[in-house]
């Protein structure tokens, strides 16, 4: 048991290394589809997800978009990507997965990579971070949910490399 | 085992730790090379988080060193589950 822990640890330190080497991996959404292209994109935040019982109320997304490079996963060699374009859209479940909806708004990072989305309706939304076309760094997308304390904790945003 | 703290107040502990000798990973700038560590962390709720330091510096970061090394893990591979 505590062999087969270790193998299945080692495949997957593995298997993140093989898709960090694939650009074709992890990218989501057909032609036409805002999401095309794009990478899957955690939040690196530490917020917990809202209580069940909690009434939802409207909320903002604020945080930091980066392009980062192989190697320790430190901010230290990170790049604060200034012009990307970030987008949130109304979360759709489909038989193919989540996809973006209606879009509800749209903002460009600053000079310090940072960004804050206007208060939306509280609700699921796809948040993409599209850099700017000459960048190095591939866009991606995540979900969340906008609620009241969803502006508390700003994302971290890492992108890869094209 | 080495615990540390999220600004979620989310409890991670270290428990596991490989090293990958003769395999540098280049930095972006300067030339420099590092040996990669890879560090697993789980919380009590059973999550777990894989984390690249480089080899020898678990002892040496500071708690909130250590929690942005985290937090930037899971930004760029996300937790389980």
């Amino acid at each position: 048991m505590f062999v087969a822990r270790h193998v299945l640890r080692f495949a997957a330190i593995v298997v993140v290394a093989i898709a960090a080497a694939c650009s074709s991996d992890g990218t989501s959404g057909p032609a036409g589809d805002p999401l095309a292209g794009l990478t899957i994109a955690e939040r690196g935040d530490t917020a917990p997800a809202p209580p069940v019982s909690t009434p939802r109320s409207p909320g903002y997304f604020v945080g930091t978009v980066y392009g980062y490079e192989p190697g320790p996963d430190t901010l230290a060699s990170a790049v604060r990507l200034e012009g990307a374009r970030v987008t949130a859209y109304i979360r759709v479940d489909g038989s193919e997965g989540v996809t973006a909806g209606r879009q509800v708004a749209s903002v460009f990072t600053n000079a310090q990579g940072y960004f804050q989305l206007p208060t939306l309706p509280g609700g699921e939304y796809v948040v993409a971070f599209v850099p700017a076309a000459a960048s190095p760094y591939q866009g991606g997308w995540t979900v969340a949910e906008a609620w009241q304390q969803s502006g508390d904790s700003p994302w971290w945003i890492m992108l890869p490399r094209k | 085992m080495r615990t540390i703290t999220d600004e979620g107040g989310v409890a991670w502990t270290v428990t596991e730790a490989y090293r990958f000798a003769g395999e540098p990973w280049p930095l972006i700038e300067g030339g420099d090379s590092v040996t990669l560590a890879v560090v697993w962390f789980e919380t009590e709720s059973g999550r777990t988080a894989s984390v690249h330091l480089p080899a020898g510096s678990l002892e040496t970061l500071h708690d909130e060193d250590l929690t942005e090394f985290l937090r930037v893990a899971v930004a760029r591979r996300g937790r389980q589950p």
